[in-house]
Order: C-alpha cells, then sequence, then structure tokens
C-alpha cells in the first residue's frame, strides 16, 4: 500500500481536466499537488485517468508546466527558480492568473498558491478602492457618506 | 504590463473569473501591508467587516511579522514641544518608501503627543511614557486604540521616584505581554515593578537595594529613555548609552519577567569603545560596541552566549562572541538589521552650494563577518546612500536616539480575553 509513493521515478499517471483533455505526467510531477496525491493512494488502478474536475485544459497544462519545473529540485539554484517563477507568473493574463489560483486552491499546490497570491497581492497594493472594485468586479454598497467616514479615520491610507 | 492587459481585459471582456472571498482575505489581503489594507476597508461592506475582523488582524500581524523587519520609528533624543517621532519604512531592497512624521499618520486620543515618548515595541504596539505624569501607555498608532496601564506609579507620587529603564515584550510561555521598569524612589532605593496585559495590573517584586549603585550611574535621567533594550528569552536586557570613562566594568542587566529573576552581564572590554546599543540577530542578543578613532568609526557586533555553570547551580554564564564588523564614516549608528545590514547617519559639508549647509545622509551599510584571524578592516566602507536631505541639517537629531524595529498591525491585543488563547496548549 505504500508502495505508490516509493516506487520508480518513472511511472506516469493521466491526468484529465474538466473538458476532457488527457495529460500524462510523471508521478513525482504529479504528486506536488496534495489532492492528486491524496486521490492515488485511494485508487486500485492507477491507469485510468484522474479527473481534475474544476480545471480546463488549458489552464492544467500550465499547472503541470509549473509542477515540472519544480519537480526536478537538483538543476537549478534557487535563484534561478525564483526567477523562474516571476517570469511564469507574469506571463499570465489576470483572467488565466485567477483560473490558476483557483487550480492551484483545488489541486492543493501550496508553491504555485504562494506565487499566484503574492502576485495578485503585488498587482492590487498600489490601487485605490475604486480600482479594486473594478478589478474584482465588486459593487460598492456603502453610501456617500458611509465611504467619506471610513476615509476620514485613517485619510493617511489613502495617500500616494 | 499586468495594468494594461487588465485595462484592455474590462472593455472587452468584462466577466473574470470569481475569487472566493476567503481565497481573497486569507491568501491575497493578508500579504499587504497595513496602509492598501486600510485603504481597501472601504470597498464593500464585506471587505469592511473582513478586513476589521479580529482573525484577519491576526492572520496578517502574523504573516508580516514573519518577514523581515524593515520598518523603524526614531525621534530626537532631547525632546522639545515638537512633532519628534518619525517612520522610516524600507521595501525588501532597502529602498526608503516611507519617511514620515508619525502625527501625519495619526494623533493619539487618550494622551497628549508632545510629552510622550516611545520607549519600546512589541508586535505593532508602541509602549509610551509620558515624562510629566510617569505614566505608561500602550498604543497601536495604525487603529488609535489605547491602554491607558494606570501607572507604574500614582499621581501624587511621581515626584518620588525616577526612572530607569523600561521595557515591553510579549511572553510566548504564558501568553501575556509584560511591562518592566526600573525605578529610584527618594534616591535611596530601587524599585522593579511589572504591568500583566492579563491582570491589568502593576506588581512589585522585589527591592533591589543592593542594585542602587549599580542603576544610578546609568547616565542622566532625562535621557533614560534612549538606553537601548532588548527582550530575548523572557529576559529583557538594557545597556548603558555611554561608556562611564571611569574604568567601571560596565554591565548590561536583565530582568527575567517570568521568574522576576535579576541578571548582570559584563561588556568586554575588548577596545575603545563609547555607545553600545543592543539589539536581537537570530534569536540571540547581538551587542554592539560603537567607538571611534579617528576620522573614522568602527562597529564590532557580539552575540551573547548563555551557558550553565559547571557547579549544577542554575546560575548561567554569559560569554560573548565576535561575529560582525564594520568600519565606517559617520555620525551615529542607527539601527542594526537582522540581515546583517546596518543604518549609519552621516552629515557632510556641502561644498558646492554658496551657503555652507550641512547634508544629512541616511547610509546602508553591509556589515562583515569576522573570522578569528582576520585583519581589521582599514578601509572605511563606502555604503549606499538610501536618503539625503540639505534641510538645515537638523533633520540628524532623530537618527541620535534609539531607533526601535516596528511592524505596523491592525492587531491590538487589549481585550484579555484574546490573550485566553492557546493558553491551554
Amino acid at each position: 500500500m505504500a508502495s505508490t509513493s516509493t516506487s520508480t521515478l518513472s511511472r506516469k499517471l493521466i491526468l484529465k481536466s474538466s473538458d476532457g483533455e488527457k495529460f500524462e505526467v510523471d508521478e513525482n510531477v504529479a504528486m506536488q499537488s496534495q489532492t492528486i496525491k491524496h486521490m492515488i493512494e485511494d485508487l486500485d488502478d492507477i491507469n485510468s485517468p484522474i479527473p481534475v474536475s474544476i480545471v480546463t485544459g488549458t489552464i492544467l497544462s500550465k499547472v503541470i508546466e509549473y509542477c515540472k519545473k519544480h519537480a526536478t529540485e537538483d538543476s537549478d539554484s534557487d535563484e534561478q527558480l525564483k526567477q523562474w517563477d516571476k517570469e511564469y507568473a507574469n506571463n499570465m493574463d489576470l483572467n488565466t492568473l485567477y483560473y490558476l489560483l483557483l487550480a492551484a486552491n483545488y489541486m492543493e499546490i501550496k508553491g504555485l498558491l504562494e506565487l499566484i497570491t503574492q502576485c495578485v497581492a503585488d498587482m492590487i497594493k498600489g490601487k485605490s478602492p475604486e480600482e479594486i472594485r473594478a478589478h474584482f468586479n465588486i459593487k460598492n454598497d456603502f453610501t456617500p457618506q458611509e465611504e467619506a467616514n471610513i476615509r476620514n479615520e485613517n485619510p493617511w491610507a489613502f495617500e500616494n | 504590463m499586468m495594468n494594461n492587459t487588465s485595462a484592455q481585459k474590462s472593455k472587452h471582456e468584462p466577466t473574470y473569473a470569481t475569487l472566493p472571498d476567503h481565497l481573497i482575505q486569507e491568501n491575497i489581503l493578508i500579504r499587504l501591508k497595513v496602509k492598501p489594507v486600510i485603504r481597501f476597508k472601504c470597498v464593500s461592506k464585506g471587505w469592511f467587516s473582513m478586513i476589521s475582523s479580529r482573525k484577519f488582524a491576526k492572520q496578517q500581524f502574523e504573516f508580516q511579522s514573519s518577514l523581515n523587519d524593515q520598518t523603524l520609528i526614531v525621534q530626537e533624543p532631547q525632546r522639545n514641544t515638537e512633532e519628534d517621532k518619525y517612520y522610516l519604512s524600507f521595501d525588501e531592497n532597502y529602498n526608503l518608501t516611507e519617511f514620515v512624521g508619525l502625527k501625519e499618520k495619526c494623533l493619539p486620543r487618550s494622551f497628549n503627543p508632545l510629552n510622550t515618548c516611545v520607549v519600546d515595541y512589541c508586535d505593532g504596539l508602541l509602549l509610551m511614557f509620558n515624562e510629566q505624569t510617569m505614566r505608561i501607555y500602550v498604543w497601536n498608532p495604525v487603529t488609535n486604540q489605547c491602554r491607558d496601564t494606570n501607572g507604574p506609579v500614582a499621581l501624587d507620587k511621581v515626584d518620588d521616584y525616577q526612572m530607569k529603564c523600561v521595557g515591553f515584550d510579549y511572553v510566548p510561555l504564558i501568553h501575556d505581554y509584560k511591562i518592566g521598569c526600573f525605578m529610584l524612589y527618594m534616591n535611596i532605593s530601587v524599585h522593579a515593578l511589572m504591568f500583566s496585559f492579563k491582570t491589568g495590573l502593576w506588581t512589585e517584586w522585589a527591592l533591589l537595594d543592593d542594585y542602587y549603585e549599580t542603576l544610578e550611574i546609568y547616565g542622566d535621567p532625562s535621557v533614560f529613555v534612549d538606553s537601548s533594550k532588548v527582550f530575548v528569552d523572557d529576559t529583557i536586557y538594557w545597556a548603558p548609552k555611554r561608556l562611564s570613562n571611569e574604568g567601571d566594568e560596565e554591565e548590561i542587566f536583565g530582568m527575567d519577567v517570568i521568574a522576576g529573576d535579576m541578571m548582570f552581564v559584563p561588556i568586554v572590554h575588548r577596545e575603545h569603545w563609547e555607545t553600545a546599543k543592543l539589539f536581537k540577530m537570530n534569536g540571540r542578543l547581538a551587542l554592539c560596541l560603537i567607538g571611534n578613532g579617528g576620522n573614522k568609526t568602527v562597529c564590532n557586533v557580539f552575540l551573547m552566549k548563555l551557558t550553565d555553570a559547571d557547579d549544577g547551580h542554575t546560575v548561567e554564564i554569559a560569554s560573548w562572541e565576535r561575529v560582525l564588523s564594520l568600519t565606517y564614516i559617520g555620525a551615529d549608528f542607527v539601527y542594526l538589521f537582522e540581515t546583517g545590514m546596518c543604518l549609519v547617519s552621516n552629515i557632510s559639508l556641502s561644498l558646492s552650494l554658496s551657503l555652507s549647509s550641512q547634508f544629512l545622509r541616511l547610509m546602508l551599510h553591509e556589515l562583515s563577518q569576522v573570522s578569528s584571524q582576520e585583519q581589521e578592516q582599514e578601509q572605511p566602507d563606502e555604503g549606499t546612500i538610501v536618503w539625503e536631505s540639505v534641510e538645515r541639517g537638523n533633520l540628524c537629531r532623530y537618527f541620535s536616539g534609539v531607533a526601535l524595529g516596528y511592524c505596523e498591525s491592525l492587531f491590538s491585543p487589549f481585550d484579555p480575553y484574546l490573550l485566553q488563547d492557546n493558553q491551554d496548549g
């Protein structure tokens, strides 16, 4: 039963996205997802495709790209890996980034979740409340007076 | 780049993937500093209550305090009636991001800021001391919440006491915040008092007459608050501000806030030094001894090591290990970061201007590791300028006091109920 996690590196798994796309990946790549790790433990036949139900093929391919890079620890220094992460995240448009965040959360890939959330945090840290509403598609449900009261409590936070 | 993308997208493709609130709160907003978080309170009612919640304040604080502290409070040692407390913030590459008076951020409602100085800091809370009324307050400048300790001495007894040292920190073992102070009474005895957040009371646990002479030499009482202090392993340590120059053995003294023990640690007189400052590095007490040699200044950093005495008694013996060193040109050593970088203020005359105005610079240096055989560094380190001013040069006074590492936080654990968390753990 414990043999699944200790077997050879060359073992392959098939991941199936929500829109039916299939990806063949090395086990150690897929195992970076805690969710998949737990699924494999309960699985009798690892040759059947593992459904990643809420993640589309486009997003899943990006998730796998990240996991592949981080599965081969020996080849890159920490510095190089950080640089790779940065470029990886910077090449995403906002919508992809959000879907990737949801996927990382669902698949429980800690490193990817941290990378994306930090990236989103860096994007929004300099924004005004108005820009945040547009960014996250949030409706302002304060009356003008209520909003003014909040602003007056800490005026320094609204200066640049 | 990202902004462009989002701006274009919002015109053509208004619907994004919607992120659930818990993801935004627990994974994204906690990564932001206090300033944007407060700004985002007025995004919507949902965000307001999310950010105002105690749970969020604690999560955000825990995340931020796990990062390297790169925010400081500096204040003038000789206080006058003007605003004298400044807030400095650096990003992860030590670029100065904010340098503002504390009053620009927040005006305290519960005490008069003009006679009150910052004496210590812990977890986003500032320990404030009013020199006239000898009253101690704990204040969170971000939320403007304040706790009046109603002490350490009653108002009508203020004239009988002289404050010598104050320190403040969180003691994980007992889940409590403790304020400790030493006072001289009528110039005849020493009193050690401690305040607990949980009980809300000041208690006196020791009369320390034996130490009267030791404490008495700790400099001019009017500048006592500038004595450098740090909290390590449940003990608050204080250093004398200046060497007495009388050949006496100088000591750092500490107060164990759990056991109530006093501790005296001799300072090694390896070489000539004039100023001692205490910081914390890798969880250990770090002592900076700073001395002038000609036109350059030398700073050596020692880490304290405690070892149990051989005779099996519980008394520990302290020894010092020199780990870092720096030769620089500058006026005042301001702050040692845990990363081994430090800030030094430097005044130089400006030659290019017709008026003989002074330049004030804040320099960043990297201290070098000390190996046992290594020669002393001959050439002063040049450092990099992080801030520069030609404004009459009088701002330099802010850098000659004690700089306190500080991390802004929305978390104000004044409610005793908050301290009950994990108490059984």
